[in-house]
């Protein structure tokens, strides 16, 4: 990386994240003086217009690519509309230990005086925790599932092609010709549309005020620059400024100016979920570089240096905060955006392009906590691609994750996609499928398998919380048969999810009707055709997962009954439940018993992957196909991010042998410690689920670079890719990381402020992860054996 | 059908041969290198050990003994809570190896992989192997052998025409050396090692580089040297290291080689540098 990426990277990289007050009084201004006044949608593309007309601008020192959320990089705005916190939570933030954000005095002062005064009681949370049942509250307390839209808005979706053809402009156009179309005569929803229109079309315009502010704020930088050649790129990005968004892009420099400001518009706007992505960047990049090429206006460096200014971009902008049980499940500065590298392009074909592998090197230069990025892999790609990517992996900064594109898209014709948009989608935030710039696919919460399990041992009862959170499906001793007992899970599943739908709906509803995102609205399909918001339906595709967490622990829980309640009768199942609420006090011999002498998920032992698969079945089953508020249908998909050890800190102890407290399994990995036949045993094990039924599964693995370190192991692990995507997987990420500087580091974070490893479905800085997580991240089973 | 005596079954294996490869370790072995990393294979009898590392002295095990001398029944195996009571060696039929095996097919087809047969000495256990090498073969799956070569003529020819690839060890040129070194002479090593050249057999020459046993430049010379009559170009080198060591503490076995230092990069150079002069490549590890 050349002298100018260097100062930016380290800028980014160097500044701790803090509060800015400055979106959350501009959004209070706005309220205060026009409460009442206007249509929800309209009230809301307003605020957003006055935000982006009074926010400061910044450009930093060699910035190509402009424009920030906040004041400067890392300054991170809150959305007291969607989450008011209090002074308490502020200095939470300020104090705690991991993943703090600075909060100085002025934003106390702002907060305890205009914020929190306002929207006290008027915030989406407020309003969502106010209105929804005690019974889905006791199970969220007590950890059965948690809710993605408390604190933060819907959102994961990412950006498809169309930024690259059409500038803003022309979605006014389109929007001006819905609106002529209108029938008020016959469309009892003309008039909401209406409104959803014009509030559309106010938000197309706050971002394009928004760019030519900062063109001219470029212009009058160039004007008293005294370098000349800076001087110059001023007076460019001031003509990009001008021409995008509101044009279509006219360069490669346009293109990624373009995305940025969709961005920016789209994390403003609201706190959105995995933040935005820009989706399979090195295609839609890839024409404006070969005409630069062609016209003699880059050459390969120059281009490298434009992506790596850009890559820098998504770094400065770390999450919003989140607190409570969202922080817990989600404890990370890392927003999500997860670009997408390689696959196959709109015709099928073989997507991999000189962009791809120069992302490859921007991403290995970079190595930032963000953006994430992943290789599509498709059997039609290389293993030459595959390799470039291991050279990055084997570095060990968790990224790029590795998809089966083919799957991928499988999956979504699966749900209903079409071909052409299928093969447009692609994945982002952890492993989630969707068609890219036409899908609202959102994540609710993650659901607590084996605490359903806990819960059916005990009668409905919840032993941790003392609640009777579940139903009466019987004593334990009147099962006589795993059958039984099974069953008896399956009612309690059954009930959980009903709770948790019910949730949503609640959710959903509330999100329609209280809290539209015009900008998100303008740039998915087909919002503007049926003139509905993207919280209320408008997308092409509307589809909600329940995430599943804990498949590893609850399969070698059920092993463990059957095999010694049931099969070989070493033990009573009342028995078993008092030394599990005992924590296993004075008996390690049965709990080593439990977890030794237990067929366990992850060994290729069709025992226990018999009881994955029928775990699998039965939550699947109960998920798929209900229908949302907005027209589309749930489906499930399996990946914990940090959820796994929250689940596990609020449950007792499990028949697999489990402490109480202690994590569950992550993502579709096995129990930590439990595959004892390597790696090709584990695939072999998660092979067996059916990811096609899914919107994603996650499949960690940590490997010892000393597998890696020559070119016949790159292609060994090829081959174990390929394998796994041969039989119908849909993700593996690797952690390639010595288990001693993992301990040093532990012991030194100071030496390892940037080492960065794979947590769940995103990268994260070890020294910032809590003391279970690297806990579990260095007994996770290391593969390599010399 | 005759049972093979197996001490270990390793999958994703990529020391032993091209590829993802499922090694099986028999037990077994007429040679007793002073380096082994396997002492536990030497042995053909089967065994029961105590991992005191894992035990947590519930002495379940003592309590269900019923015999003074091992009667190998196993009660003890089979109730041992923390697994820290092990049986090394276990009789597996043919068909329930060929089971194991098959399961990494796909892996083996896709990184040109397969299994190897390793030891202990593979070739003490032809007689019950070849069958299982023959279905093998007929199911296209890749068979490598890794071979001290110290077995009668007949053991390799029961299974040649089923093997597609020897890993096969040149320890030391001198007889009396390797005598001393591995307990047996080499004379018939390297009339072995003629022989299936003779048959056309597809082999990798590997030579464990051990300071100060057989790391002599005369010894390096004379291995070149031999190779070149043999027309062979290349050798796989094996850097000696001492995690043998864990190994003979975990087993309580007395370790000849304590405090052996690992070769340093000089000397791995110093004979790749030899081996490089009779145009011999040399690729390190594997």
């Amino acid at each position: 990386m050349n002298k100018r990426v260097e100062r930016l990277r380290e800028l980014s990289f160097s500044t701790k994240p803090y509060i800015s007050a400055e979106r959350a009084k501009l959004i209070t201004d706005f309220y205060k003086d026009n409460i009442g006044k206007y249509d929800t949608p309209i009230m809301r593309a307003k605020a957003f217009y006055y935000i982006c007309e009074n926010k400061s601008l910044y450009i930093g020192e060699g910035e190509l690519i402009v424009g920030e959320r906040g004041e400067a990089p890392k300054a991170v705005s809150t959305y007291p509309e969607l989450t008011c916190h209090t002074i308490e939570d502020l200095n939470i933030l300020n104090s705690r230990e991991k993943t703090p954000y600075l909060v100085d005095e002025q934003v106390i002062s702002v907060y305890k005086n205009e914020i929190i005064p306002f929207w006290q009681g008027r915030s989406m949370r407020e309003k969502i925790f106010t209105n929804i049942e005690d019974m889905w509250l006791d199970c969220y307390n007590a950890g059965m599932f948690t809710e993605f839209m408390e604190q933060r808005a819907p959102g994961h979706t990412a950006m498809d092609g169309k930024i690259y053809d059409r500038g803003l402009k022309d979605f006014r156009d389109d929007i001006d010709k819905e609106i002529e179309k209108l029938d008020f005569h016959s469309d009892s929803e003309a008039s909401a549309k209406l409104i959803q229109y014009k509030a559309m079309k106010i938000s197309i315009d706050a971002v394009i005020l928004l760019a030519k502010r900062y063109a001219n704020y470029a212009s009058k930088l160039a004007q008293s620059e005294k370098s000349v050649d800076r001087k110059v790129e001023l007076e460019k990005i001031a003509d990009n400024c001008n021409m995008v968004p509101e044009h279509a892009p006219q360069n490669m420099w346009q293109a990624l100016q373009m995305y940025w400001f969709i961005h920016l518009a789209c994390i403003t706007e609201l706190n959105i979920w995995d933040a935005f992505s820009p989706g399979k960047l090195d295609q839609h990049i890839y024409p404006f570089y070969k005409k630069d090429l062609v016209q003699g206006v880059i050459n390969r460096e120059g281009a490298k240096e434009l992506l790596e200014c850009f890559w820098v971009k998504f770094n400065n902008h770390p999450a919003p905060p989140k607190v409570g049980i969202t922080a817990e499940e989600s404890g990370t500065y890392n927003d999500f955006t997860n670009i997408n590298i390689g696959g196959v392009d709109k015709n099928g074909l073989d997507g991999v392009n000189e962009i791809s592998y120069l992302l490859l090197e921007v991403v290995d230069e970079i190595h930032l906590l963000q953006p994430g990025c992943n290789i599509q892999v498709s059997a039609k790609n290389s293993d030459h691609f595959i390799k470039e990517a291991i050279e990055v992996i084997k570095k060990g900064y968790g990224y790029p994750s590795i998809f089966n594109t083919d799957m991928v898209i499988e999956e979504m014709l699966r749900m209903g996609k079409s071909i052409e948009d299928a093969r447009e989608g692609g994945k982002s935030g952890c492993i989630e499928t969707g068609a890219f710039g036409k899908e609202a696919y959102i994540l609710t919460g993650y659901l607590n398998l084996p605490k359903i399990l806990e819960i059916t041992l005990h009668n409905g009862l919840d032993p941790v919380s003392k609640k009777d959170l579940g139903i009466k499906t019987g004593e334990v001793a009147s099962f006589r048969t795993y059958e039984e007992l099974f069953d008896a899970f399956k009612t309690q599943l059954k009930h959980f999810i009903d709770i948790k739908v019910k949730g949503n709906q609640l959710v959903e509803s509330m999100y329609a009707k209280d809290c539209p995102a015009p900008f998100m609205s303008v740039i998915m399909d087909d919002c503007i055709k049926k003139g509905k918001d993207y919280n209320d339906g408008g997308p092409r595709y509307n589809t909600t997962f329940i995430q599943g967490v804990g498949i590893g622990s609850i399969t070698d829980s059920l092993s463990a009954i059957k095999t010694h309640v049931f099969d070989n009768k070493s033990i009573s199942l009342n028995e078993l439940i008092k030394a599990l609420d005992e924590n296993f006090e004075d008996n390690e011999v049965l709990r080593l018993t439990l977890q030794n002498k237990t067929p366990r998920y992850g060994n290729d032992d069709d025992r226990a992957d018999q009881i994955m698969q029928q775990v699998f079945d039965a939550f699947f089953s109960e998920v798929e196909g209900r229908k949302n508020t907005k027209g589309g249908k749930y489906h499930i998909n399996m990946l914990p991010t940090t959820c796994h050890i929250y689940f596990g800190s609020i449950m007792g102890a499990s028949p697999d042998g489990r402490l109480a407290s202690m994590p569950l399994s992550e993502g579709i990995s096995p129990v930590q410690g439990a595959d004892k036949n390597g790696p090709t045993a584990v695939i072999k094990s998660a092979a067996k689920m059916d990811h096609v039924r899914t919107g994603g599964t996650l499949l960690n693995m940590s490997l010892m670079p000393a597998l890696v370190s020559n070119s016949q192991g790159v292609s060994n692990l090829v081959g174990l890719i390929r394998t796994y995507f041969r039989m119908g997987a849909h993700h593996i990420q690797f952690n390639v990381v010595d288990k001693e500087v993992l301990y040093d580091a532990k012991k030194n974070p100071d030496k390892y402020t940037d080492l960065l490893v794979r947590v769940a479905g995103y990268s994260d800085y070890f020294v910032d992860l809590g003391e279970p997580l690297q806990d579990e991240i260095i007994s996770r089973t290391n593969l390599g054996k010399f | 059908m005759s049972k093979l005596m197996v001490y270990n079954i390793q999958k994703y294996s990529v020391h032993d041969g091209p590829g993802l490869r499922t090694t099986v370790f028999l037990k077994g072995c007429p040679l007793s290198c002073l380096w082994c990393h396997n002492p536990e294979s030497q042995e053909f009898k089967q065994k029961v050990q105590i991992n005191q590392r894992k035990c947590i002295d519930c002495k379940i095990c003592y309590n269900v003994c019923e015999s003074d001398n091992c009667n190998l029944c196993l009660k003890c195996v089979a109730l041992c809570p923390s697994e820290a009571r092990e049986l090394v060696g276990e009789l597996m039929t043919p068909k329930l190896l060929y089971k194991i095996i098959k399961q990494d097919i796909l892996f083996y087809e896709e990184s040109q992989g397969g299994v190897t047969f390793s030891g202990g000495e593979p070739l003490c256990q032809s007689k019950e192997l070849v069958n299982l090498l023959k279905k093998l073969k007929e199911n296209d799956v890749h068979v490598a052998i890794d071979t001290s070569g110290y077995a009668h003529k007949e053991s390799i020819a029961q299974i040649v025409d089923f093997v597609d690839l020897w890993l096969y060890d040149i320890k030391h040129i001198d007889i009396s050396k390797h005598e001393e070194l591995t307990g047996v002479g080499n004379k018939l090593i390297i009339e072995n090692l003629e022989y299936l050249l003779d048959k056309g057999a597809n082999i990798w020459i590997r030579f464990p580089l051990i300071p100060t046993l057989n790391d002599s430049k005369d010894n390096i010379k004379s291995i070149a040297q031999l190779l070149n009559e043999l027309n062979i170009s290349m050798i796989y080198l094996l850097p000696y290291h001492s995690m043998a060591e864990d190994k003979h503490t975990r087993f309580e076995i007395d370790y000849a080689l304590k405090g052996l230092k690992e070769p340093t990069e000089e000397q791995i150079k110093q004979a790749v540098l030899i081996f490089n002069k009779h145009n011999i490549s040399v690729q390190i590890g594997g």
